[in-house]
């Protein structure tokens, strides 16, 4: 053999041997934890049940509910059309295809919300974006919705506004006839819209 | 004198990849803070309850002095120097993951110390919460309901709604009596399922086109 190989050959085998021996990747590109504690603490992450409300009503095809309580709770009373993903599966391979869709908001709710928070907190772990944690669950849902008092006299045109839609939402939701249910003003929630990979162009 | 020159050539350039290839692996950008748990087994971890603990029992704590638990303040400075309780520390929610705050947090679980973090309310707390066992640190606990639970929590500890405990995802209504009580028609609505979702087949990337 050639003596002027021996050294590339050796080097190359150290290399080898080094990269033998390197710590195995994860099988997930996952979003550091100190990006993930700026995620958690953005409030951006949050949706008012009103908001979420005004979007079911007008059929908003790009927004998807995603009731994370158990299955049962969820055979006994769901939001219209929100589907079923135990926290305890939520981070599934299955699942988490489906959360990965484009265009479409998937908005986490439990009873309250931890357990819709904590759910959001694994999915973006794994870098899902487009997910956002109903504020306050069902419980807030049902007290705007179905326990507001009407406001006093007095009440300023905000308030006035609120308690008409939230009147028309419990209309809506209850069977009643629907009046105009439209979102109070002033809480617009910008959502902003995934950068697209631009696949890589060929020409000449 | 040819001969030798390409041995060098070969050499001197195996060497250079050799010198790329390890500084590339040197420099390689790692997170500061690395997950010390899968995914998967702090979705178990998410299962076993008793990361929480009531407001009275840290009050019990508090009044025994024992030094057992160590609270956690998360909201700002500013609200932290408004009102506090008692003891607690300072940490806004953000500095959590500095490198002072984890080499103390790291100090307190050698020395078998338990932190409660307490926030806003519970999902602040949560949220820490989550971060902080992701990152491998076990002593902590969540305190039920925030900051604005405790003061009235602890006054009125005879009070039975509040020694029944609070829990975060404990629904407040019957949902289903109240929607009957609008006179929705629940017991249908809620037999049948629910609209199946159309799930929309993601549509693949395409792959490089085009060319002559």
């Amino acid at each position: 053999m050639n003596k002027k190989y021996i050294i590339p050959v050796v080097l190359l085998v150290g290399l080898a041997f080094i990269l033998v021996l390197l710590p195995k990747k994860k099988p997930y590109n996952e979003l550091p934890a100190k990006d993930l504690l700026k995620q958690v603490t953005s409030s951006s992450k949050f949706i008012s049940p009103e908001f979420v409300a005004d979007r079911l009503i007008k059929k908003d095809p790009s927004m998807i509910l995603v009731d994370v309580r158990s299955e049962d709770l969820f055979r006994e009373y769901s939001l219209p059309g929100a589907l079923n993903i135990p926290l305890q599966e939520i981070v599934k391979p299955a699942q988490m295809e489906l959360l990965s869709q484009e265009g479409i908001d998937y908005i986490f709710y439990s009873t309250g919300d931890v357990l819709a928070d904590q759910a959001w907190i694994l999915c973006k772990r794994q870098r899902i974006d487009h997910i956002y944690v109903m504020k306050g669950g069902l419980n807030e849902w049902f007290s705007s919705f179905f326990m507001s008092l009407p406001p006093a006299e007095t009440a300023s045109n905000e308030e006035i506004e609120l308690y008409q839609f939230r009147s028309a939402v419990r209309q809506y939701f209850t069977g009643g006839e629907t009046q105009t249910a439209r979102k109070p003003a002033g809480e617009a929630i910008s959502i902003t819209p995934k950068k697209k990979k631009s696949a890589a162009e060929g020409g000449c | 004198m040819k001969e030798l020159n390409r041995t060098d050539r070969l050499t001197i350039a195996s060497i250079l990849v050799a010198v790329i290839l390890f500084t590339g692996l040197v420099t390689l950008k790692q997170p500061e803070v690395q997950y010390a748990c899968t995914i998967d087994e702090t979705v178990n971890k998410l299962g076993a309850s008793g990361d929480v603990i009531s407001a009275v029992d840290v009050n019990k704590a508090l009044l025994n002095n024992d030094g057992s638990l160590i609270l956690v303040d998360l909201r700002s400075p500013d609200e932290y120097q408004k009102s506090h309780i008692g003891p607690a520390i300072n940490i806004p929610i953000q500095e959590i993951l500095e490198k002072q705050h984890l080499e103390n947090f790291s100090d307190l679980s050698r020395k078998n110390k338990t932190l409660v973090l307490y926030g806003k309310d519970q999902t602040e707390a949560n949220g820490a919460w989550m971060i902080l066992k992701q990152a491998g640190f076990d002593n902590f606990l969540v305190m039920e309901g925030g900051y604005g639970y405790f003061a009235p929590a602890v006054n009125e500890n005879n009070n039975s709604a509040v020694s029944q405990g609070y829990y975060a995802e404990k629904p407040a209504y019957n949902f289903k009596e109240v929607l009957e009580s609008f006179g929705a028609p629940v017991s249908s609505q809620a037999a049948a399922n629910p609209e199946p979702v159309k799930v929309i087949k993601k549509v693949k990337k395409s792959a490089a086109e085009g060319g002559c």
